[in-house]
């Protein structure tokens, strides 16, 4: 069974507004409702429970954690075309913790109200594997099929428009990769704010006690060479 | 930018995308985004068992932060010119400081 939660109608950035559209979690209907896809997050509210002006009962999905999203076309696996969505249930948990988000409530909610589906479609993985998340499938399937290739194309701009934040970074396994692609963030790391190697130590700057120290061992060095003390 | 840069250069070729929730996708890359996310075309999954709906489906966008791997076919990729590149990439990005 699946709580629907109190969820704030999106006024600022919306993007698009598609009434008649049923929701689906796995394969489970929570009925006939309009979906908002605005520049923070997609929102689904319930047709017929209203329950004011600024909110209502329903669902909400923040762009991390649609993992992906496509246009199901073909009838033979789902009588109707419709939009499909992979969520990952861990991303709001995890965004939890680190920014309090106005929307992580519902978000909360509706994960855990998601994740007796989850569990039945992981229950062959090990639950201790933080890193794999719990993918949960959500279908918006509208009356107007025509607004199908719109609403894919919104979510496309809105994921767009919601890169990872900066600080993602920390428990991000692409690390590597994403410092090589964005150069800047080299300075972010280390605990001055710069990686030395070979091709760059002629700019390093030592302090007095290191520069004497530097010059010692390298004259030391030359000395000893220059001495012919090690032919001896 | 490099990696969004050679991203782009294999539009239009064949890739297997793993995503971080251990589901793989291959298709055709579509187009990339400086965030690479990436819209696969043509797609096939590793195990509809997981994910049956994707069956049903023919076109997907993928959100760049769930990636963990893109698997390249190797005969489109120029590992020397792309290792180049990374290491001068690195170097202007140092000497910008």
């Amino acid at each position: 069974m699946t709580t629907l939660t109190n969820v704030s109608i999106p006024e600022e950035g919306v993007r698009l507004t598609q009434p008649h559209v049923q929701a689906y979690i796995g394969s489970q209907s929570l009925g006939n409702g309009t979906l908002i896809i605005s520049e923070r997050a997609v929102t689904w509210t319930l047709t017929s429970a209203q329950s004011g002006d600024h909110s209502a009962q329903g669902f909400e999905l923040s762009y991390p954690s649609i993992v992906l999203h496509a246009t199901s076309t073909d009838r033979s696996n789902f009588p109707e075309e419709h939009i499909y969505i992979v969520v990952d249930g861990n991303k709001s948990e995890r965004r939890r913790r680190r920014v309090p988000l106005l929307l992580t409530n519902e978000e909360e909610a509706a994960r855990r109200a998601l994740q007796v589906e989850s569990e039945e479609m992981n229950e062959d993985e090990d639950d201790d594997d933080s890193e794999a998340g719990r993918s949960i499938e959500v279908r918006f399937v509208p009356d107007d099929k025509s607004s199908l290739s719109q609403i894919y194309h919104e979510v496309c701009v809105g994921q767009e428009l919601n890169p990872e934040e900066d600080d993602d970074m920390s428990d991000d396994e692409g690390l590597e990769c994403d410092e090589v692609s964005n150069g800047h963030d080299l300075q972010v790391n280390g605990s001055d704010g710069h990686w030395y190697t070979a091709e760059n130590m002629d700019g390093v700057e030592l302090s007095e006690e290191g520069m004497a120290n530097l010059q010692r061992m390298m004259g030391g060095r030359r000395d000893d060479s220059d001495d012919e003390q090690i032919e001896q | 930018m490099l990696f969004f840069s050679f991203f782009k250069s294999l539009v239009g070729k064949d890739v297997v995308v793993e995503l971080k929730n251990d589901l793989s996708i291959c298709g055709t890359l579509h187009s990339v985004d400086q965030y690479l996310n990436m819209k696969l075309s043509d797609i096939t999954v590793s195990d509809p068992d997981r994910f049956p709906h994707m069956l049903s489906v023919k076109n997907c966008f993928i959100r760049g932060s769930v990636v963990r791997y893109v698997q390249l076919p190797s005969d489109q990729v120029d590992t020397q010119l792309l290792s180049d590149s990374c290491r001068r990439e690195l170097t202007e990005a140092k000497t910008k400081q």
